[in-house]
């Protein structure tokens, strides 16, 4: 449409690449946590790509309410 | 006495339209003159006025207003003057007058040559009958044949020149040798692109009349161009430098001719003004999954018919349908933030109808003969349908709007999510999704892929079609990273053989020699049936791999096995500086992978010349996209 915007996809991935170098720094258990949360992060941007997305913080949030929904996150 | 004829070529004669005629029974070509009118179209603040001075002047046949509907939505009217002549060149003199006077021409497009066989209702590759001096169009139907003609094509294939003529191939290195292949014979139609054809005109500039028709727009197959030249009355004259876009503008032009619809290119659908959201949020393609990279077992792949044109078709979707102001009749799309008014059929609607009736025919045909002249067909046709949709969005359109082109993708998107939705309620799970195609896991059987077919089609309302069904699909990995990529993945089919998209050896880039190692490793992959089996044939695929790599560090290849055929479309003058072989070289580039980079081939051995590793590069690239060697 001769609009150019970064994708989404890529936006989100920038924001991945973040989360892992903050997971670095972080104690074992605290990095366990991070990393398996960004597990499977495909899924819900392919989910939400029938809908669209504004703000790709949105993606990580649903994908975190996903995770939690699953029970997959314990307390530390 | 009456004779048929196959109408294989017009162009404007002074006279009127110089027909080029061939007759199938007695092997000869015929030209007739055809007196035929055309017409011109001018807008004046004093129309009458215009009338009385273009009769007055003597250069035309007669002269008239007449009320003409006028965009970006056709509800209100304006009176044109339109004029007839039998002598295109008076048409253009009148015209050039009259826009220098201050007049403004409008319809000019589609040609004034097409409009004219269009009004005389001669279609270009269809038969019809000589009697005398008078030329009847004869009955087209699908079903018939393409005229028997003496066909060459040529394109460049694996870093060769190639000539395919009435059945035998020719390669060849150089340009010269091809142009000699080409002169020998003389062919009454030829087929290539633009740049092959300068190159081969440069070489040998007889190569001009070795063929009575010359189709440049690319190297397809004789029988779409036939179907284009049919659909949109383009006779392949005019057919040239002719798009796919251009093929679907006259069809609807033409259509907006019969509804006297003005056509202005100066006009636009101007959008509306949109925050930020609104805009990321709908000005988006199709639904693009990232699927997990891996294996799948039992996998079916479901693809809507023609989505994009049967949505089209379904709601209406043209540039003048969609938004407008004053409508009687509107339909609210619940996942578009636009408003489709039913009042009357739209242009590109109405256009692409026939098309997709066309497409499913030639499918059936296809089928039930056999005969690839049907396959052919639906290629041509399925071309101009996507082209349909691409047309919708693209700035110059003159029946498309930014609109429009959101209505079909967001119903798209919506349909997709119906459909998934559909597919997991019966137990299923959708492992990837591209645009109008899902892939499903765990169904075992064809017939339960077509069960789950059936559920998306009466979910949806919109017809489906089992693409394929894979006893295994693979979905490799990025090339950097562990992510999936959408538009690659392999699999074998249930119904044997192998469907390859995307990887390495589809790509029309890749070295021979790569080709075949990549073809190797997925004949061994392509063994396996079962889990046990494809342990075994990954080791055995990337053993092979193993062996290619010892051949290239060995010097073992011949130098055609390395000949990378590039095409670079941004050309000598595009904004970003082109590589060192466009500057260096002339298109279609054949080139190897030398010390300085990729280098043009002069047909001088390359032992001792490659850049060896360029091509263990690529291999590696092979190597990622079969499944790890320690797959379990």
């Amino acid at each position: 449409m001769g609009r150019n915007t970064t994708p989404m996809k890529q936006i989100i991935n920038n924001y991945v690449v973040r989360l892992e170098k903050v997971a670095g720094m972080l104690s074992p258990q605290e990095r366990e946590a991070i990393l398996y949360f960004l597990k499977d992060l495909d899924e819900t941007t392919s989910l939400l790509s029938h809908i669209g997305v504004v703000d790709p913080l949105e993606v990580l949030l649903i994908h975190f309410l996903r995770k939690l929904g699953r029970g997959y996150f314990k307390p530390i | 006495m009456n004779e048929e004829f196959w109408l294989l070529d017009v162009c404007s004669g002074s006279e009127g339209l110089l027909l080029k005629l061939y007759s199938e029974n007695s092997k000869t070509f015929l030209e007739k003159v055809l007196k035929v009118p055309f017409y011109g179209y001018l807008i004046s603040s004093d129309p009458e006025r215009v009338v009385y001075e273009l009769r007055d002047s003597r250069l035309i046949d007669s002269a008239w207003v007449e009320d003409w509907l006028i965009p970006p939505h056709y509800r209100s009217s304006v009176k044109v003057v339109v004029f007839r002549t039998y002598e295109l060149s008076r048409l253009r003199y009148v015209l050039k007058v009259g826009v220098s006077k201050g007049l403004k021409h409008v319809n000019d497009f589609p040609n004034p040559v097409v409009e004219a066989l269009f009004n005389a209702g001669l279609v270009p590759m269809t038969k019809v009958e000589v009697s005398g001096g008078d030329v009847k169009p004869l009955r087209w139907d699908p079903t018939y044949s393409d005229p028997e003609l003496d066909i060459v094509r040529i394109y460049v294939e694996g870093g060769l020149y190639v000539a395919e003529a009435n059945g035998s191939v020719g390669r060849f290195n150089n340009v010269k040798d091809l142009a000699k292949y080409v002169v020998s014979t003389k062919y009454d139609v030829g087929i290539t692109d633009s740049e092959l054809y300068v190159r081969l005109l440069e070489e040998e500039p007889t190569i001009a009349s070795s063929a009575r028709i010359w189709f440049t727009g690319g190297a397809f197959r004789a029988g779409e161009y036939f179907e284009w030249c049919r659909r949109s009355y383009i006779p392949p004259s005019l057919m040239g430098n002719v798009t796919i876009g251009k093929v679907i503008t006259t069809m609807e032009g033409l259509e907006a001719r019969k509804r006297k619809y003005v056509i202005d290119g100066s006009t636009r659908r101007v959008e509306y003004f949109r925050d930020m959201t609104n805009l990321i949020l709908q000005d988006r393609g199709g639904v693009i999954y990232s699927p997990k990279p891996g294996l799948y077992w039992n996998v079916c792949q479901v693809d809507f018919r023609s989505l994009y044109p049967n949505i089209i078709v379904r709601f209406n979707i043209s540039g003048e349908t969609v938004d407008v102001p004053e409508c009687g009749k509107v339909v609210k799309l619940e996942w578009a933030p636009h408003t489709v008014c039913m009042d009357w059929e739209g242009v590109v609607p109405v256009s692409i109808a026939e098309l997709v009736r066309l497409k499913t025919l030639y499918e059936e045909l296809y089928k039930s003969t056999g005969l690839e002249v049907y396959e052919v067909r639906r290629a041509a046709v399925k071309w101009v349908l996507v082209a349909s949709f691409g047309y919708l969005g693209y700035r110059n359109s003159l029946f498309g709007s930014v609109m429009a082109h959101e209505v079909v993708t967001s119903t798209s998107r919506y349909l997709m999510g119906v459909a998934r939705r559909a597919v997991e309620s019966m137990g299923y799970r959708v492992i990837h999704a591209l645009v109008d195609s899902l892939f499903v896991e765990g169904v075992a059987t064809v017939d339960e892929c077509c069960r789950v077919a059936g559920v998306i089609s009466n979910t949806t309302g919109f017809d489906t079609k089992v693409e394929s069904h894979y006893i295994w699909l693979y979905i490799p990995n990025t090339v950097k990273g562990s992510r999936g990529v959408a538009n690659r993945y392999y699999g074998k089919l249930s119904s044997g053989g192998m469907k390859l998209k995307g990887i390495t050896c589809v790509r029309s880039d890749t070295p021979p020699i790569i080709r075949e190692a990549q073809m190797r490793a997925l004949e061994e992959l392509a063994i396996a049936n079962t889990e046990a089996e494809m342990v075994e044939a990954v080791l055995r695929a990337h053993e092979v791999l193993r062996r290619y790599r010892r051949k290239l560090m060995c010097g073992d290849f011949e130098d055609y096995e390395l000949l990378i055929t590039k095409s670079y479309g941004g050309g000598r003058r595009s904004y970003v500086k082109p590589p060192k072989y466009v500057l260096e070289g002339k298109p279609p580039y054949t080139l190897y992978a030398g010390v300085g980079g990729l280098t043009q081939y002069s047909g001088q051995s390359l032992k001792n010349r490659v850049d060896v590793y360029y091509y263990l590069r690529l291999l590696d690239r092979v190597a990622s996209e079969l499944p790890p060697p320690t797959y379990t």
